[in-house]
This record gives structure tokens, sequence and C-alpha cells, in this order.
């Protein structure tokens, strides 16, 4: 068997505590994902991934720092990993899923913070994950309260840089985000030592841009009905997506969607068609967070898309690849990054046109908004979600979760009843 | 324990092992799935090969023909059920 105790050593990381997760992830996987029949065979390098998931990809990462590299981490998707590769580092995110790590970020910060960003302060300060030990330096932003002042916290066991994101979206806006951009980059360069050029800019905007095209092409499979994919499988690819190599991410992506496309053409799906589809929107669900997801597929109906940061949003809109200077890359990079529509912005139309648009294209039954305890944005624009939806006619769900099992009983019962609704 | 209840987990030194005995089983058309090593298969993390009762002959097979290294063969009740509900 791979025995990785003595890297996670080296990462001074409390291995004792850490054995716990390694103890409980493996039935939790094999309850929600290996007890799915007919997946794609292409699944099998998730699968993988999961299987050495503190092992491979943390092995590969500290291979880079010692030849010399950065590893920066990140929790949000307005951070242009473009700037990171272009200088030669490797941009990781770094969001904790897991229950886990709830208690011990439940030691610095209010309990009646967000799951995720107790998880994700937990598993640095209760040294559980190797990716939080493994980050050089941490590239957080101001989406939320929570997170701005988790930064504090981290800022005292790790140097963390914080992008200080607009709450607007008018033209000034995008603007105050070049400069942002412009500071990371000032920051990355320093940190790495290596300077973005416009030609190594311009091979990382290519890079990430193949990544997400490679994403959106399985997405798009997932229109299909019969659906070639469970929402399970996407919900994974997504998550791996933040963490794996780019690269490799896009070809893992493009052969799951060269397989779909065959399975498509041939009328295969996971589920029977006719079954209920369901959009889920909302807060991102970060790896291992499963629930949602598990408990929707096992009350019968499919999730087919998602509109949040763990769907749609991550691969939507490409950054512009004809630029002639290093200016106009850093214009493109702020256009397409403010393009996200996350609910940290006032107004924010463009999310519920969007959810209205992605309910149309993936053809959906029915739409549920979810929302992690203690998110007060998502929280708060759920009534504006459940009204565009309701006026158009599109039946709505919105459900508050966190990352315990307790409520999930009382979860599938209230999805039950409105897959049943759906008719 | 009856023996359509149970399944069999293939565990290996290391990854390279587990998918190229993966990679071969698979090319034979034999149903396996590359799951977590269950802890009560052992205490190490990484990749085993989940095969169920009715593959496991063809798999004992497949790695006497490839000479395919690998750890052991380790019998376990099913450990996989979807309406368990626990996450982590």
């Amino acid at each position: 068997m791979a025995d990785y105790h003595e890297m996670w050593e080296s990462l001074g990381m409390d291995v004792k505590a850490h054995d716990q997760l390694c103890a409980v992830l493996p039935t939790a996987f094999g309850d929600t994902y290996l007890s799915q029949e007919n997946r794609p065979e292409n699944m099998a390098y998730y699968d993988f991934v999961v299987s050495e998931i503190h092992g491979v990809r943390p092995a590969e990462l500290i291979e880079h720092q010692k030849a010399g590299g950065k590893v920066l981490g990140t929790f949000c998707l307005y951070v242009p990993d473009e700037i990171v590769f272009a200088a030669g580092g490797i941009a990781t995110g770094l969001c904790g899923g897991s229950q886990f790590w709830v208690p011990d970020g439940e030691k610095v910060l209010p309990k009646n913070t967000c799951p995720l960003i107790k998880a994700s302060v937990g598993a640095r300060v209760g040294r559980t994950c190797p990716f939080f030990r493994i980050a050089d330096m941490y590239v957080g932003e101001t989406t939320c309260d929570g997170k701005k002042k988790a930064w504090e916290v981290l800022a005292e066991d790790v140097p963390v840089h914080v992008m200080d994101m607009p709450q607007m979206k008018r033209p000034q806006d995008v603007q105050k985000w070049i400069g942002e951009i412009g500071i990371f980059r000032d920051v990355v360069e320093k940190f790495t030592g290596n300077k973005v050029t416009k030609e190594n800019l311009q091979a990382a905007i290519v890079l990430l841009n193949e990544k997400r095209r490679a994403l959106a092409r399985v997405f798009a499979c997932r229109k299909a009905d019969p659906v070639p994919l469970s929402g399970k499988d996407a919900l994974l690819m997504m998550q791996i997506a933040f963490y794996d190599d780019p690269g490799r991410c896009a070809e893992m992506a493009n052969k799951l969607a060269d397989e779909l496309e065959q399975r498509i053409r041939d009328g295969h799906g996971v589920f029977a068609k006719g079954t209920k589809r369901i959009l889920v929107t909302g807060t991102p669900m970060a790896i291992p967070n499963w629930k949602l997801h598990h408990l929707i597929e096992t009350s019968g109906a499919v999730v087919v898309c998602e509109e949040c940061c763990t769907g749609t949003r991550y691969f939507e809109n490409l950054v512009a690849e004809d630029c002639q200077t290093i200016e106009e890359q850093f214009s493109a990079l702020a256009k397409r990054y403010m393009k996200n529509n996350c609910a940290c912005f006032t107004p924010n139309q463009g999310r519920i046109d969007d959810i209205l648009r992605l309910a149309k294209e993936y053809k959906a039954d029915g739409v549920i908004d979810v929302n992690l305890k203690f998110c007060t944005l998502y929280d708060m624009e759920g009534r504006d979600v459940e009204r565009a939806l309701k006026k158009e006619g599109i039946p709505v769900l919105g459900l508050e979760t966190d990352y315990t099992d307790t409520d999930a009983e009382q979860l599938r019962t209230r999805i039950g009843a409105f897959v049943e609704m759906l008719g | 324990m009856p023996e359509e209840e149970k399944d069999y987990y293939v565990l290996f030194h290391n990854h390279t092992e587990g998918l190229e005995l993966y990679q071969y089983v698979r090319s034979r058309g034999i149903s396996v799935k590359i799951s977590p090593t269950p802890r009560v298969a052992s205490v190490c993390c990484g990749m085993s090969l989940l095969v169920g009762a009715d593959a496991i002959a063809e798999v004992r097979q497949c790695i006497e023909a490839s000479q395919a290294a690998y750890d052991r063969i380790v019998a376990l009740p099913r450990q996989i059920d979807p309406h368990r509900d626990k996450f982590c």
C-alpha cells in the first residue's frame, strides 16, 4: 500500500488526527460514488485521484517546490490563476468541504461562520491537510465578511495576499480589478522571482482556456436526455479541477467528453430517459462535499447542472487570446473574471439571468437553491432567485445545510417531496 | 458469509502497480472499480481495486497471466451502502 506518512510528517502535519479523515473517506466515497451503476469508463481517473487524494498531487507539488517553484493556494474563482502559472508557479484550490475540519476552525472562528470558511481555516490550523501545508502563500479575496477576517487569522501562520474585490460591476469597478490584478502580479513576481511577460501570460491564458473548454464540453453533454453522466460525477470532476494540473485536467475532461458524446449518440444514459432534472444553484461545494448531490440522486432525480463556483462559473467565459500587449491581457483577464456573478456583488441580476438561462439550456424540471449555513449573501439572494423562477413557472426548492450528517434524512424527505411534486 | 454479499479488494504496494493491473483487467472487459482502500483492509491510504464476487476468479487469472505485482487480496462483507448517509 502507498504509505504517505513520511511525506505528511515532513509537512508538519498532525498525522494522527489526519488519520481519522483517512479512515472515513473510503466509506463515504464508496457509498456515494462506487454505488453508482453504469458510470463512464473515464470516471476511473477521478476515482483514482480521490483514492490518492492526499498523496499523488501533494507529491507533485512538493517536487515542484524542490525544483525551486512556488505553490499558491487560492479560495475563490476571482483569483486569476493565469498570473501564477505565467510566473512559473502552481495555483491550487484550497477550499475545505469536510465536517472533519470544522471543529478546528471553530477554535479560532465564531461558530456562526459558514462551514466552508471554518473547514478551510481548520484544515490549516489543525495541520490535517497536505495542500494547506504545502502552499507557500495563500491568496485571499474580499468576497465576504467571514473570509476577510479569516485571512487575518491565517496570516498569523502563513503568508497571505488579499485581493480587494469590487462590490459592483460598473466600468470603474472593472478598472479597479485591473489594478488589483496588477498588484497581484507584482506580489507573485517578487514571491516567485519570475517576471510575468506577454509571452508567458499568453501561454497561461491559453492553458487555462483549454481547461475551461474541456469542462464546458462535459457540461454540454449533460443537456442530453437520457443524461450520460451523473451530477455527482460532474461535481467530482469540477472539484478536482480546482487542484489538478490544468493541462492534465483538460486532457482527462476531454477524454470524458469524448465518451459522453458517444454515449449520447448511442442513446446511453446513467439515468432513465425522463428522469426529473434538477439545476442546483447557490453556495460552492468544495471537495469532499457530496451530500446534496447524493441525496438528490438517490431520491429519484438527477442533477444536470450547477450554477455556482463549483459549476458553470468556473469555466464559462474565456479570456481573450488575441491581445497585442500585456496591458490588453490584463484588461482581458479583468473583464473575464468580472463576468462571474457571485452574490458578493450588488446588484446581481446577472446571476438571476444565468439561472434562468441555464434552467432552459439544461431542460431543468426544477431548481434547488442551496445555501451553506451562515452565508448571508446567498441566503438573502435566495428571495430574488425564488421570485424570478416562480415568475418563469420553474419550481424551486430552497435548502439550507452544512457539512454534518445530521440533517440528511430531513433533506432527503424534502427533496423527495419536491421531486414527487415535479410530476 | 454468502459469496454474493462479499466484495474483494486488491491491494498494492503503490499506485503504479494498481493502475497497471486496472488497465490490464479492463482491457479484457472485466468489471472492476478503482477504490480508496477501506480502513478495515489496511491502515495505509491509497488506491485498491474493488472486485465483485462474480469477477474475482477472472481477476486472479489476470494477475497470474500478467504476473502483475500486488500486495494482497482481501475479502470483505459489502462495504458500500448508498443509504447510509454518512458523509465526511
